[in-house]
């Protein structure tokens, strides 16, 4: 597949964005983990990013919270720097790298956490929306993975950010466990708060975010809503039984770009699925079968991060 | 900040291992070995000078060993996880250095009140503040230097780490082997640690003896440069990681 992915064009300065974020760059050694991001990102907005390891996500999460510099280029957090968003209470954080001594209750940590910022919820307040209230006087290190990672964004959410960051919120959950978190999560973006999550699970990303942005190699190779994204790895596919078929001719058919042929099943891969059904009907009257899909973000998401540097 | 030291002497109080290493071993020491070595004549004198080297050990080995917990806590993204909170670097680094001194007092106190009750030392009221008080001053380069082991150490290393240090601050610096006793190449030596002057300067205090500028001097130059260290190591450490 050759194709020039469409990037937007990097925003100017956006007036009352949450997250704003121009010609980030950063290098370890010589391998440049940011080579020129631009994100802009709106209150209220749910944002999923996505990417393969090494794309560059935790880099990018750690600057925008002020955890390590950038090479050059700018970030804002509502106008302020990161660190200052931070401090000012505006941001909530659950990490990866982040962790919680396992000596502590989850009251405790929740409780500590919340008296270091200017305006927190209360204990008992944030413990419900993560939806721990029942473990509150239980240790760290004693609860299972799903229930410690609604600790950590107990921890996130007690200083009543207006933007939450998490970094694979649901890695090392088990089914239950993340819609358990992702029903927590959904409650709490009602109230208008801006979300952006770094992910490996496409599925997450579909169901949970109003856009996705992808990153590959350390830029943003799309950006948009779920049914941008996916349509940016192009149309659709047309797959039916006819016997006889040749890859050659069907490829040749009118709004087909590519043809498989596996046995008397053909696979074909659309920039315009109407025309191409209605060439296949005529070429073969006796095509059964037959089935008209899009792409899921998975194939976008494999297109889109494995296409060769143009 | 408040909130972070209150939590960190709730995790302390919760761990009896760590009160039954820096508590304990000091008052066995000092009954075993006022047993064997505070006879005779200059029995009196032999017990005091036991009661504040014993006091010393136990305050240094608590404080150098809270470095320990810094290693580990930054193993698991403990610090990172603060970051992500309005608590500057200097409220975790003085937070820190505040749990330190607050884990050597049990040993400080605990040793006196033994030495006071078993043992029979008689100091008037004011000596032994005066006492004590030189000894919890004279920890606070150790609170440095185990903060400082606890930013370099990973959780592996550490307890080395801690142990090393923390033997030859006290076998040098005559905390375990008297002062007195030190062939006088050493005795050289300890001069130069904090260690030394740390029980030296709380015998004075009990003895009456006036404040010895070299040692003042000593104890602040370690706290200085192992306070400067820990500063450099901790920006470091928030750059990395």
């Amino acid at each position: 597949m050759t194709r020039s992915t469409p990037v937007q064009p990097p925003t100017a300065v956006t007036v009352g964005a949450a997250v704003s974020i121009r010609g980030l760059h950063r290098s370890y050694g010589g391998v440049r983990a940011v080579d020129g991001v631009d994100l802009a990102i709106d209150p209220g907005e749910v944002v999923a990013l996505l990417g393969p390891n090494g794309a560059g996500k935790s880099t990018t999460i750690d600057i925008l919270l002020g955890l390590s510099r950038a090479d050059s280029g700018d970030v804002r957090l509502f106008g302020r720097t990161p660190r200052q968003a931070v401090v000012d209470g505006l941001v909530g954080a659950m990490l990866q790298s982040g962790g919680i001594p396992d000596d502590v209750t989850v009251a405790e940590v929740v409780r500590l956490t919340g008296a270091l910022f200017p305006k927190p919820l209360s204990v008992a307040e944030a413990l419900l929306r993560a939806g721990v209230s029942d473990v509150a006087g239980r240790r760290y290190g004693r609860l299972s993975g799903g229930q410690k990672q609604r600790v950590r964004f107990a921890a996130a959410l007690v200083c009543d950010p207006d933007l939450l960051v998490l970094d694979e919120p649901t890695v090392a959950m088990d089914v239950q466990a993340r819609r358990e978190f992702w029903t927590a999560m959904r409650s709490y973006t009602r109230a208008g708060r801006t979300v952006l999550f770094a992910t490996h699970y496409l599925a997450e990303a579909e169901e949970y975010a109003d856009r996705v942005v992808l990153l590959r190699k350390g830029r943003v190779v799309a950006d948009g809503s779920v049914a941008h994204v996916r349509a940016l790895a192009s149309g659709r596919v047309v797959s039916a039984t006819a016997p006889g078929a040749v890859p050659a001719a069907l490829a040749a058919l009118p709004g087909v770009t590519q043809a498989h042929v596996d046995g008397p099943r053909v696979r074909l891969e659309c920039s315009d699925s109407d025309a191409a059904l209605r060439a296949l009907i005529s070429a073969y009257p006796q095509a059964c079968d037959i089935e008209v899909s899009a792409h899921g973000l998975e194939d976008a998401f494999v297109a889109l991060t494995t296409s060769e540097e143009n | 900040m408040g909130a972070l030291l209150l939590a960190e002497v709730r995790r302390l109080l919760r761990s009896p291992r760590f009160l039954i290493f820096t508590v304990g071993f000091p008052v066995v020491y000092l009954i075993v070995f006022t047993g064997i070595f505070a006879t005779g004549p200059d029995a009196a004198a032999a017990t005091a000078v036991l009661m504040i080297n014993m006091a010393a050990f136990g305050a240094i080995s608590a404080s150098i060993s809270t470095g320990g917990r810094v290693a580990v806590e930054r193993s698991i993204g403990w610090n990172r996880q603060l970051r992500l909170t309005p608590l500057p670097a200097w409220g975790y680094v003085a937070t820190k250095a505040a749990v330190a001194m607050l884990v050597a007092l049990p040993a400080l106190l605990l040793v006196f009140a033994v030495a006071r009750v078993v043992e029979g030392v008689h100091l008037d009221a004011l000596t032994w503040v005066r006492v004590f008080l030189a000894a919890w001053i004279g920890v606070l380069p150790f609170a440095a230097i185990g903060l400082l082991l606890g930013l370099v150490a990973t959780p592996d290393s550490a307890q080395g780490m801690s142990t090393v240090t923390m033997l030859v601050f006290s076998l040098l610096g005559g905390v375990l082997i008297p002062a007195q006793v030190l062939p006088s190449g050493m005795l050289t030596v300890a001069h130069l640690l904090p260690s030394y002057w740390l029980t030296a300067i709380a015998q004075g205090q009990a003895s009456g003896a006036a404040l010895p500028i070299e040692g003042v001097a000593v104890v602040l130059g370690w706290l200085l440069v192992a306070g400067a260290a820990v500063a450099v190591r901790y920006r470091r450490d928030a750059l990395r990681v």
